[in-house]
């Protein structure tokens, strides 16, 4: 009870709802609408976990991933929620470290606090 | 004498045909030597006249598949029309005089006298405006899906926010329309994930993880997934496992998506109150899937057009209307990745037994 996590997801309508999906369980929830914001808030949030959407402009969440280089004990668990489906990409965020991949259109307010205790636990 | 002006007559013909058919055109003599080519089939291919009259005609026109790789001689459609004495179609790539690879759409026919070959005619177009399109096509569903999935995505989170008490419970009318709400918003995810798959499996980018799987482990699971849409019709299933541990080496999941297209089949076009049989059989080489149901089965005439893309048979979509015709040919595509075999027997009104069987052999990718 009462981790820290961070949406990256330029989309308000998914991050407030996320949000209060996530609160409910009485987690701290901060959102960044990019891959650049998220970067700047992390060093002061430092966040748990991180769910991180895929396509946002600016930075999106390959880059971001790219460009988030802590050492691995540092490093909170980042779980990808996007609507993208091409295997090349889910490889490639699995590479640069996101420890699991979820279809944003196909996840469930349950789920999403399943998986959130279990990366938190 | 009028015998030569006919003859000539003929001559001319055939002449101005073969010159303006609108394709390539080359014909050889029964060893494939050139001895005539027309315009269009030296504009495709670079060469002047003079180049390719006397060549050995598998020489000097280069085929290779689409990954630039030469065919094999004996591969070539002449030498199999030669072989066959029967046309042959089929779609190549050639490599022109400076080296650029066209797609080519090709029949080549032996010329035959009294049985015996004295040559060939192949003509050929070059396909590369199809190959475009058909690529735009499968990228352009693959971005309409991904952008359909935005919006469905708030959908679905405040439906399901909504449904699990969120905002304070649900009166039963209310709980009754947002289930029906969730089944349409999970059908629309099925079928954009369909056609994601599809556009993936299209642009050659589906890759397979090879491991090491039990299958009758693995069937299970997968049958045990189906149980509630089994027990909503009253559906029984039969299963036959081998006594011993079945591994092949092979994608989980592309495996897994085939049986479950396979099993959900047999149960989506079984009546209620019908039964389907699961067996799996483990052979010296192979190991045999099938699944067999009692239900409506597929009409003689439609049988080969079973495994196209957006098929469905007459008599299912007046009883189904949910389908997209897409389930099979999916099937048939990874099948053919995974290196498998897929067919099917059928009685109209009888029912139908799908079989799926694959090498054991760890060769297999």
């Amino acid at each position: 009870m009462g981790h820290k996590i961070l949406l990256v997801e330029d989309e308000e309508l998914l991050s407030s709802a996320f949000s209060m999906i996530l609160e409910k369980d009485g987690h701290i929830v901060k959102v960044a609408s990019n891959g650049k914001q998220a970067l700047k808030i992390i060093p002061i949030f430092k966040p748990d976990l991180i769910f991180l959407d895929l396509l946002m402009p600016e930075m999106g969440g390959v880059d971001f991933l790219k460009r988030y280089q802590v050492s691995e004990e540092q490093r909170p668990p980042i779980i990808v929620l996007s609507n993208l489906h091409d295997q090349e990409i889910i490889e490639e965020v699995q590479e640069l470290g996101a420890q699991d991949y979820v279809v944003k259109s196909q996840i469930t307010p349950r789920e999403m606090s399943k998986m959130a205790a279990s990366f938190l636990s | 004498m009028s015998k030569n002006i006919a003859y000539e007559e003929e001559h001319a013909r055939a002449e101005a045909l073969f010159q303006h058919i609108g394709t390539g055109a080359i014909a050889t003599d029964e060893h494939g030597r050139i001895y005539r080519v027309n315009d269009a089939a030296l504009e495709m291919l670079e060469y002047t006249r003079e180049e390719m009259i006397g060549e050995w005609f598998p020489r000097l026109v280069i085929a290779v598949n689409e990954k630039g790789e030469l065919t094999d001689q004996v591969d070539r459609p002449i030498a199999r029309a030669f072989v066959s004495g029967r046309p042959v179609s089929q779609n190549t790539y050639y490599k022109t005089k400076s080296g650029k690879i066209i797609p080519i759409n090709l029949t080549v026919s032996p010329i035959l006298l009294d049985g015996r070959p004295i040559g060939a005619v192949e003509v050929f177009q070059d396909i590369s405006i199809e190959f475009e399109i058909d690529r735009m096509k499968t990228e352009f569903i693959s971005i309409a899906s991904h952008q359909l999935r935005t919006p469905l995505s708030a959908i679905n989170t405040y439906a399901n926010m909504l449904n699990s008490g969120f905002y304070g419970p649900l009166n039963k009318e209310q709980k009754t329309h947002m289930a029906t709400i969730l089944t349409a918003i999970e059908r629309m995810n099925g079928l954009i994930s369909t056609l994601l798959d599809v556009s993936q499996i299209e642009a050659g980018k589906i890759s397979v993880k090879p491991q090491k799987i039990e299958v009758s482990s693995l069937l299970k699971a997968l049958i045990n997934d189906h149980g509630q849409t089994a027990a909503n019709k009253s559906i029984r299933i039969k299963t036959h496992y081998p006594d011993v541990p079945v591994i092949v080496t092979c994608d989980r999941l592309l495996l897994g998506e085939v049986y479950s297209n396979l099993i959900s089949n047999a149960l989506k076009y079984s009546r209620d109150g019908g039964e389907v049989e699961i067996a799996l059989k483990n052979l010296k080489k192979n190991i045999v899937f099938s699944v067999r149901d009692n239900g409506y089965g597929i009409p003689k005439k439609m049988q080969k057009y079973i495994f196209t893309k957006f098929y469905r048979a007459d008599n299912i979509k007046k009883i189904d209307t949910t389908g997209t015709g897409l389930g099979l040919y999916l099937a048939k595509q990874i099948a053919d990745v995974l290196g498998g075999k897929l067919w099917f027997e059928s009685i109209d009104k009888k029912g139908s037994t799908f079989y799926f069987s694959l090498s054991k052999d760890t060769d297999n990718r």
